[in-house]
């Protein structure tokens, strides 16, 4: 399958916030209790539909420990999008979405859309952040916010495919020059219907573009 | 809205590099590992965020330096603090047998009183050596716990640092191959996937290697306290023992000495009016204030400063000479109550009678408050036991923290203001500081010898 657009993710957040289940959540549609730490990064590719276009997004799923920061930083360059992930039952991690903020903007173009997300929702009984503070915090940093489960894969369709529709935005209003690819934007091979040289070489592939 | 699912690489090749041993392979690990080193060595900054994610660790290695640093320092003052107590000992033991033998001619009562003085000197000099079990004890097993439990730490901190060392050259393989990673090329991941195995590896037994040196450290700082604890309970009965034997005595003879002292001022009325007697009592007394000074610094220098060794000889010498010019004033003065009696109350005075001190504590008490500056063995001794207290408590420090300890034994003179009660309280602070559940029955028996001790 061949694509309009590719855009590229990234996830972003203290370790154990949650950011692989997302991932997992929102391409494989699992959830899974125990993760193995991530590794610098791991990737996962999705393609979904806007306006009538196939769009794939590629997944950088970066690892939250902090012996890992200065490697995940080489990431951030050429995301069109990032999910800046925090859990709402541990204060800390909330307390650090500043340093992250500075991070992503520091390491990234600056047209990237940034999406808040406050996982962990379904942990009603042990929430540490409101709500109204993560959407103050969105507010004050010109963010999009959204509070999502992993576990109940509440919300989390939505946080992918509207961070990918504000990219969508962008592009018809020509904020992001898609002819870059410092912007994190590729376009597909132009006849969808037919296999393209590029989906074919990704056949072997396993890493994002198994889907393609 | 409708999206096609893709699957993530995560399950696939997760694993499949990870048991590459191509040369090409153990080349690159060696490079990154010699980087690392070479980073390390040579001093180069490294990663603040790697450095930082260690920080717990940084820390619990700062604690273990300090406890290796202050077991070898405990074990230096240790052997100088017995050296002392074995100089002290002699030096009050020739004290004693110079009085008893000078008494044995003396046929009056002050002579008498000299005997005794010297016996009583004589036994606590023999009682002070007690002291040195418990810290031979002390030093064998402080000894002993650097052999094993801190060489023990040793070896595994270095095994941790080793794989340190590697987990962080594969961090710098990781950080270079990541600068131009594309998940759609298939080479690069293959490639990536190598290096996130080899760091996977490394984190894995670094992270095991740190945890292990996290709880041997900690392990090593409640065990050195436990060691501590009991083994200077050994040394506080000890020291409580042969204070409250001391006092005893000394109590003992000062009583006797309270009646003579009755006769002295009579005595004294009846010589006033002798010019040349009066004459003689001027020499003697300007003569003793220069052996006060002597003797007030001699003691003082050897008892704290602990540091120089050869001061000690010097110290000697002019002990030495304080005692001959003590037989010259016995010899001048020889017949009369009086002035046997101020000498050997000088010296009782001097040589630690807490009792004599106590009985003019009023007196005693207002000049050291007069004269701060100016600190009196007397004073030192006036409150030998809490003094004697500090020199655990200055070991402890030096446990603990070494710059407290340089402090402490320079400085006994800020405790010594401190009153009874309070001396009691530091002494149960020392204790109670070593070891949260320390003996409640060690603690009674302090407070009993206290109370005896005071009596």
């Amino acid at each position: 399958m061949a694509y309009a657009y590719l855009f590229k993710y990234i996830i972003i957040g203290d370790t154990g916030v949650g950011k692989s289940c997302l991932l997992l959540q929102f391409t494989d549609k699992r959830f899974q209790p125990v993760h193995d730490l991530t590794i610098g990064v791991e990737f996962g590719a999705r393609m979904i539909t806007i306006d009538g276009k196939q769009i794939k997004l590629q997944i950088w799923d970066t690892a939250g420990q902090e012996s890992f920061r200065s490697i995940t930083r080489s990431y951030y360059r050429g995301a069109a999008g990032a999910l800046l992930v925090y859990d709402i039952t541990r204060r800390d991690t909330f307390n650090h979405l500043t340093t992250w903020l500075e991070d992503a903007r520091q390491h990234s173009n600056s047209n990237m859309v940034i999406m808040l997300i406050g996982n962990k929702s379904d942990l009603e009984s042990r929430r540490e952040v409101k709500k109204e503070e993560g959407e103050a915090f969105a507010r004050e940093h010109g963010l999009v916010f959204m509070e999502t489960s992993a576990k109940t894969a509440s919300n989390v369709e939505e946080a992918f495919i509207n961070t990918a529709k504000e990219i969508y935005e962008k592009i018809q209003e020509g904020v992001f020059d898609i002819n870059n690819e410092a912007n994190g934007i590729k376009i597909g091979p132009q006849h969808p219907t037919t296999n393209s040289p590029i989906s074919s070489n990704q056949g072997g592939q396993h890493a994002g573009g198994g889907c393609c | 809205m409708e999206g096609t699912f893709g699957y993530s690489g995560h399950y696939f090749d997760r694993f499949i590099q990870s048991q590459d041993s191509s040369v090409v392979n153990k080349f690159q690990k060696k490079y990154w590992k010699t980087k690392q080193t070479l980073i390390k060595v040579t001093g180069k900054k490294e990663d603040e965020h790697v450095v930082a994610s260690d920080a717990d660790l940084d820390a619990k290695l700062e604690v273990f330096h300090s406890i290796q640093r202050t077991c070898m320092e405990l074990l230096k003052v240790i052997e100088l603090y017995q050296r002392r107590i074995c100089f002290l000992s002699q030096e009050e033991n020739e004290l004693g047998r110079f009085l008893r033998s000078n008494g044995s001619q003396d046929k009056s009562r002050a002579g008498k009183i000299m005997q005794a003085t010297g016996k009583a000197l004589c036994f606590s000099s023999q009682q002070r050596l007690a002291l040195r079990k418990p810290l031979c004890r002390l030093y064998q097993e402080i000894e002993t716990f650097r052999y094993r439990a801190i060489s023990d730490t040793w070896l595994t901190v270095n095994r941790m640092e080793q794989s340190r060392t590697e987990y962080r050259g594969a961090l710098l393989w990781m950080k270079d191959i990541s600068q131009e990673l594309d998940p759609d090329t298939h080479k690069q991941m293959e490639k990536f996937r190598k290096v996130q195995a080899q760091v996977r590896t490394t984190k894995t037994s670094f992270d095991k290697l740190k945890n292990d040196v996290c709880q041997k450290v900690d392990l090593l700082g409640a065990s050195r306290c436990n060691l501590l604890s009991h083994v200077l309970t050994t040394y506080q009965t000890t020291l409580l023992h042969f204070w409250g034997k001391t006092s005893h005595t000394m109590a003992a003879i000062h009583e006797s000495f309270k009646s003579c002292q009755h006769e002295v001022s009579t005595v004294k009325a009846s010589q006033d009016s002798t010019d040349k007697l009066d004459k003689k009592m001027e020499k003697k007394s300007t003569e003793e204030d220069m052996e006060e000074k002597k003797g007030d610094e001699t003691p003082e220098d050897q008892l704290i400063s602990l540091g120089h060794e050869d001061g000690c000889e010097k110290i000697r010498e002019e002990l030495d000479g304080v005692e001959d010019s003590l037989a010259l004033l016995n010899e001048i003065l020889g017949g009369l109550f009086v002035d046997d009696g101020d000498v050997s109350q000088e010296w009782t005075k001097g040589f630690g009678d807490t009792e004599t001190s106590a009985a003019s504590g009023g007196s005693a008490e207002t000049q050291q408050q007069q004269d701060n500056s100016f600190f009196l063995p007397s004073q030192l001794l006036d409150q030998s036991l809490n003094w004697t207290s500090t020199v655990p408590q200055s070991a402890t420090c030096a446990a603990e923290c070494s710059s407290r300890a340089e402090q402490n034994p320079s400085k006994p003179a800020a405790k010594e203001t401190a009153g009874t009660s309070k001396d009691l309280s530091a002494w149960f602070n020392l204790f109670a500081d070593l070891d949260p559940l320390s003996n409640p029955d060690a603690i009674g028996e302090a407070n009993r010898e206290h109370e005896l001790h005071t009596a």
